[in-house]
């Protein structure tokens, strides 16, 4: 009677399989928001070394067969930011940094409790809404901030470049969307858990 | 009887967590159908005969545009938005391709929330279909988050070939690992939907 309480985990395989994503996973991340918090510390340290990325407006001369061509974007490096520029872009790759780190501890942990045989853990479910919330409010945060970053390296930059560099920034509202998404899993979570309380209750 | 009325109870959900899962399933729907309008919309475009724009073509050799200030040390730009007359048939049998695949991503995944949502709703989350739902929408990620990078480089390609443009490179695609993951991660989840379904079953049969 035991053994029903108790839900079935995966398979040795499967185990493996899982301790090899959380293993690629976590490093990979570690990677990725560890190199996204050196470059927000550098990029103030030395702004100039690190290139802020700008919308743009570039005429192109392209062969026949195209009606018009322009540059989109331009990739600038400048000694002549603001130190409140610098200061905004930094933030914004902390921030970028920050949602990265959360959300690969977040999956580290669910992923731990699948290979324990307990997905429906209470921290599971922790786990799950702290993800969907980095997701959805470290990508606008991050987005925000530093697009905010872009418009006044832009800004900055009017006077040397001219006509060429955009105040303004690409915003891709699928990550909000995907956090939402995520938010929702927790409801699941939490139906797993009360499920399995409910059997223990029970059995 | 009473751990039945007791463990209905448990699963009744309140106003507020209701109205949470309402806004979430009606913006995935309406996101998935805006979607679905943008595809039909984009495909049209496409097909119709007549100038098109594609957006961010990388160049074959960056250009540096003209500034003279020792503020800036470097500035150059590697991608274009192109206006061309016609497109070659090939690129747009791969442009309708990769906007079919990143279009059914997004349709995919508001899909599997909004049925998700609704079964949390309904007080039975774990069934076969949701579990086959979020396995889904893994292929799906798999597919548009690397699929759709990869059918537009082919489709730039096409055109830069056909139309003889040496300025833009030949084949260039930046590919984001990013979607492997999350695949990754939506197939585990959909393993702990397998046993919450096992659960379900359980306690349904212990009741």
């Amino acid at each position: 009677m035991a053994a029903t309480s108790k839900p079935g985990g995966p398979t040795r395989a499967d185990r493996i399989a899982i301790w090899l994503i959380l293993g690629a996973g976590f490093l990979g991340g570690a990677f990725v928001a560890g190199l996204g918090l050196f470059t927000a510390i550098s990029r103030l340290i030395d702004p100039a070394r690190y290139p802020v990325s700008l919308l743009a407006d570039i005429p192109v001369e392209i062969g026949p067969g195209v009606l018009q061509a322009h540059g989109d974007s331009v990739v600038v490096n400048a000694d002549g930011l603001s130190p409140s520029t610098v200061w905004t872009l930094a933030a914004g790759d902390l921030f970028l940094a920050l949602t990265i780190g959360i959300v690969t501890v977040a999956f580290s942990v669910v992923l731990l409790r699948v290979t324990q045989r307990r997905p429906f853990h209470r921290s599971m479910q922790i786990a799950v809404l702290v993800a969907g919330c980095a997701i959805a409010f470290g990508s606008l945060l991050s987005q925000g901030i530093g697009g905010l970053g872009q418009m006044m390296a832009a800004t900055d930059l009017e006077g040397t470049l001219g006509d060429i560099a955009t105040p303004g920034f690409l915003f891709a509202p699928l990550p909000i969307i995907i956090g939402f998404a995520i938010m929702a899993l927790a409801y699941v979570f939490q139906a797993g858990e009360r499920l399995q309380r409910d059997q223990e209750g029970l059995v | 009887m009473a751990a039945e009325l007791q463990t209905r109870a448990r699963r009744t959900l309140g106003l507020i967590e209701k109205t949470i899962l309402g806004v979430i399933a009606g913006a995935a729907a309406a996101i998935g159908i805006v979607d679905l309008v943008l595809l039909v919309q984009r495909i049209v475009d496409l097909v119709t005969p007549g100038p098109t724009t594609l957006l961010g073509v990388h160049l074959a050799e960056p250009l540096t545009p003209e500034f003279a200030s020792p503020e800036v040390s470097g500035a150059v730009t590697s991608t274009v938005d192109l206006t061309v007359t016609t497109l070659p048939s090939g690129a747009v049998v791969a442009l309708v391709a990769a906007a079919i695949v990143t279009s059914l991503l997004t349709i995919g995944i508001c899909a599997v929330v909004a049925w998700l949502c609704l079964r949390v709703f309904l007080g039975k989350p774990f069934v076969r279909s949701a579990t086959w739902g979020i396995g889904v929408a893994a292929i799906l990620v798999l597919l548009g988050g690397l699929g759709g990078p990869l059918l537009t480089g082919i489709a730039y390609a096409e055109t830069a070939l056909r139309l003889e443009i040496d300025e833009l490179a030949p084949f260039l695609v930046t590919l984001d690992l990013a979607p492997l993951g999350w695949t990754f991660a939506l197939a585990v989840i959909a393993g702990a939907f397998e046993i919450g379904q096992r659960l379900q079953r359980e306690n349904e049969g212990l009741v």
